[in-house]
């Protein structure tokens, strides 16, 4: 560890000599001030309540919504009925074409 | 419980306090008063008053309550909001000018002279009042912390633990720092008296 010059010390040493010694007590009247000037907690507003309900049906409603999303996307197509489709198509073409 | 040196039971003060009672928070402010005072008065902005200072960081104190959760004690848990607040205070003053020999009094002057001459003990209240002067100056050089470590570990001879507890920085931090603002101070002290020989 670096030291201070011998000479700074000693003018440290020289401030540090206090006049007389201030008092530590707290003056007359000095917390009845400190509590009147604090910020008493609030309680929550209407709407600052209103808003974290409406955060709260946000959020939900977005969740839902991925929910439905995933299981939508994980769902396979199922393969068409192609042939159940051409035979109607073919009982379609010989009966009602001329 | 804890309890202190003045027998105030701090948790069942605390409870009290946070039920709004106004005797309980009078004797919190009390008791802490001492602890908050003697940081603000060692780390007084310029033309700040110190009753205001200290009771902005009580007002703070009381804003904060909630958050105490008794880890640490409560002085130690104050103190931190009041070096907090007081260097803020101090940075908010953006002020940190760089010290010329020609920028000094004529006793701050005579002093460093003395300095050097005169190895005795008993100064005269003069020289004590110029020490203080010069002093305060040459620390505006240091950032506000800097000041603060230099405050308590050179000049009120507190110990790296000490300073741990009142600020919550860690010990190497505080090593690291006051390091380098002893190199600082010396370079500038030196510097002084170089052109105070010219």
């Amino acid at each position: 560890m670096n030291q201070l010059d011998p000479d700074l010390k000693r003018l440290l040493k020289w401030a540090k000599v206090e006049s007389p010694p201030k008092s530590t007590e707290a003056p007359f009247g000095f917390s009845g001030r400190v509590w009147a000037s604090r910020k008493p907690a609030q309680s929550p507003t209407l709407f600052q309540e209103l808003q974290s309900t409406a955060w709260g049906f946000s959020c939900a409603a977005l969740a839902l919504i991925v929910c439905g999303a995933i299981v939508l996307i994980s769902q396979r197509p199922s393969a068409p009925p192609t042939g159940e489709f051409s035979s109607a198509l073919g009982f379609l073409v010989s009966n009602f074409t001329p | 419980m804890i309890r202190n040196d003045l027998d105030l039971d701090i948790t069942d003060c605390l409870a009290r306090v946070r039920q709004q009672d106004q005797e309980a928070a009078r004797s919190l402010v009390d008791f802490l008063y001492p602890t908050v005072i003697q940081i603000v008065r060692g780390n007084l902005p310029r033309r700040a008053a110190e009753e205001d200072l200290a009771q902005e960081i009580f007002v703070k104190m009381f804003a904060k309550l909630d958050q105490f959760e008794g880890q640490v004690p409560m002085q130690h848990w104050v103190s931190r909001i009041a070096v907090n607040h007081c260097l803020n205070a101090i940075r908010a003053q953006k002020s940190r000018p760089e010290w010329r020999m020609a920028d000094l009094s004529e006793p701050q002057s005579e002093l460093l002279d003395a300095l050097a001459t005169t190895p005795g003990q008993d100064q005269h209240p003069a020289q004590l009042l110029a020490a203080r002067e010069l002093v305060d100056q040459l620390f505006e050089v240091l950032s506000p912390e800097d000041r603060l470590l230099m405050r308590w570990l050179e000049m009120e001879e507190r110990s790296v633990e000490e300073v741990r507890q009142l600020t919550g920085w860690s010990s190497a931090a505080i090593r690291v720092r006051a390091f380098r603002a002893r190199r600082k101070l010396n370079r500038l002290f030196s510097q002084l008296r170089k052109e105070g020989q010219l």
